[in-house]
């Protein structure tokens, strides 16, 4: 990121967050947002339209139920 | 019973004399306040003993006894647990500087069952800052020393649990495992460690770090004890509205059974991508264990989706760590050691859209891993550490560049499982060259805990690990 940049990440930091933080000091989060950030949003790129988070529960349970019977 | 002889009892083993009265509460609690204040502040391993109530509970645990009254299953049983689990006017730091003068006004549920059981809470036990860390690193209380060579790592976050338990100070503990921080100790100390399913355990009353990947589960020296306290606290909890209504099994029953026709998976990719030889071979003997024993080894190609659940999962951890964190984060941000900020801050700037995707793909991953491991077997067995533990120095890598790698290094066979919200369970498989302890991880399906239970018996029955102890005389 450039300085600039940086700069602007720490505005939009204060104005939403309320945390006021240095631009030099926003490099390396904003630096390791990105990287995984970046990691997530290519998986994403497989998700179907409308997937959302409570499918966990949904697959845990199938799973669980899955391997009633023989537990022991 | 001479001292070292009462240390070397293991819970189950203490539990059971104290019922049959041939050893007090008050003996062995007098025996583990001694050797908490001996060994210790050599380990780092205490943040609080209050020796007059421990004994003052002991003696109370006794008079019970005498009396008739009825009594469980852990009853006199000296425990001690990781700083964060509150107790209602109790100080509980989370090893942190932010939290030195927290005094909760609640009762943890797990705390609060133990207390049912009978068992005895006589130290607060050191840990990782806010938990947020996989080696025994602290910068604000110090590292963490492993009982085995105090040179080196104890693993975190639950780190003061691994090394107290494995010195035979104290006879369990409970940790709590956001990615790996009760399997990473329990591998690092020679212990087992139980990471439950998602939601088996309540989390109500302990801090919080991660409420999509958070689970507490206990850190023993024998899987007959991982059972009994596992026993105890777990269950549905009104208050913990993510904890199962799923019945709790007895763990203790069927623990003996053996793996006569069990299926267990080995990966062939993933867990053994940066595998150290030395640890790998240790891997393969364990698995030569089991099928000995009867047991069915069935190699499995791990699904590709696997090998993002490290990075999502530390992002879900950011977001809802700086998402806790965050009146600290502005307020207070000097006051945190520089890795636990450098992992908190990212939480800042993650962008929403993303962290909904990284909890929206979690179902993917379990749906892979049912097809590719458990449609095909009823365990999976991988490394928990991909190296021998490594000394205090070489891994103090605080928010130095590279940080980050080494961390995800450090996770990449735990962080997944917590991810698919699955059982884990540290089992003990011997020493690598540098005289550390190493482990294997058993894998269930969900609610699953008595069969990993069963199958990590059988092989800690047919090898011993279990009962070695760390040296302490050099302390």
């Amino acid at each position: 990121m450039t300085d600039e940049e940086l700069a602007a990440f720490g505005t939009w930091l204060r104005l939403t967050q309320g945390v006021e933080l240095e631009p030099a000091a926003l490099r390396e989060p904003a630096g390791a947002a990105a990287a995984l950030g970046a990691l997530v949003g290519a998986a994403a790129a497989e998700l179907p339209f409308g997937a959302e988070p409570s499918g966990f529960d949904a697959a845990i349970a199938k799973l669980a139920e899955a391997g009633n019977g023989d537990a022991g | 019973m001479p001292d070292d002889a009462l240390a070397a009892l293991s819970l189950t083993e203490l539990a059971a004399a104290i019922a049959a009265k041939k050893v007090s509460s008050l003996e062995a609690t007098r025996n583990c306040v001694e050797r908490l204040e001996r060994y210790g502040p050599a380990l780092n391993a205490v943040a609080a003993l209050d020796a007059e109530a421990a004994l003052d509970a002991a003696r109370a645990a006794d008079a019970a006894l005498a009396s008739g009254r009825a009594c469980g299953p852990l009853h006199g049983v000296p425990l001690a647990h990781k700083d964060m689990y509150y107790r209602a006017g109790r100080p509980s730091a989370c090893g942190s500087k932010i939290l030195a003068d927290f005094v909760p006004d609640v009762t943890s549920t797990a705390l609060a069952r133990l207390d049912g059981a009978g068992a005895l809470d006589i130290a607060r036990l050191n840990m990782v800052e806010f938990a947020l860390g996989t080696t025994g690193h602290n910068e604000i209380i110090g590292p963490m020393r492993n009982p085995w060579n105090t040179a080196h790592i104890t693993g975190g976050s639950s780190s003061g649990s691994g090394a107290s338990v494995a010195a035979r100070l104290i006879y369990g503990a409970l940790g709590s495992d956001t990615g790996g921080s009760i399997r990473l100790p329990a591998a690092a100390c020679g212990l087992v460690g139980i990471k439950p399913t998602y939601g088996r355990v309540s989390r109500f009353g302990v801090m919080p770090l991660s409420f999509s990947l958070d689970t507490v589960g206990p850190l023993t020296r024998t899987v007959s004890d991982a059972a009994l306290i596992l026993r105890a606290i777990a269950g549905r909890d009104p208050a913990d509205p993510t904890s199962s209504t799923a019945p709790v099994p007895d763990y203790l029953a069927g623990l003996e059974d053996g793996v006569r026709g069990l299926r267990i998976a080995t990966p062939e990719s993933y867990f053994y991508d940066s595998v150290d030889d030395e640890v790998a071979a240790l891997m393969r003997a364990s698995l030569e264990v089991y099928a000995s024993l009867g047991a069915e080894i069935v190699p499995v190609e791990m699904p590709a989706s696997l090998a993002r659940a490290n990075a999502m999962t530390m992002l879900i951890i950011a977001v809802e760590g700086a998402a806790y964190h965050g009146r600290w984060l502005e307020t207070r941000r000097g006051d945190y050691g520089r890795q636990t900020l450098a992992r908190l801050l990212p939480g800042l700037v993650h962008p929403a859209r993303r962290y909904v995707e990284a909890l929206s793909l979690r179902r993917q991953v379990i749906e892979d891993l049912e097809s590719a491991v458990f449609a095909r077997a009823d365990v999976l067995h991988t490394p928990i550490w991909p190296f021998p533990i490594p000394t205090i120095a070489e891994s103090d890598v605080a928010s130095n560049p590279g940080f980050t790698e080494f961390l995800t290094a450090t996770g990449h066979c735990t962080r997944p499982i917590n991810y698919a919200g699955l059982p884990g369970v540290s089992v003990p498989a011997g020493f690598t060259g540098n005289g550390l302890p190493t482990a294997f991880q058993l894998v269930g399906r969900p609610f699953d805990e008595a069969r990993l239970l069963r199958a990590a018996r059988s092989y800690e029955r047919e090898t011993g690990w279990s009962s070695q102890a760390p040296d302490l005389s050099k302390l």
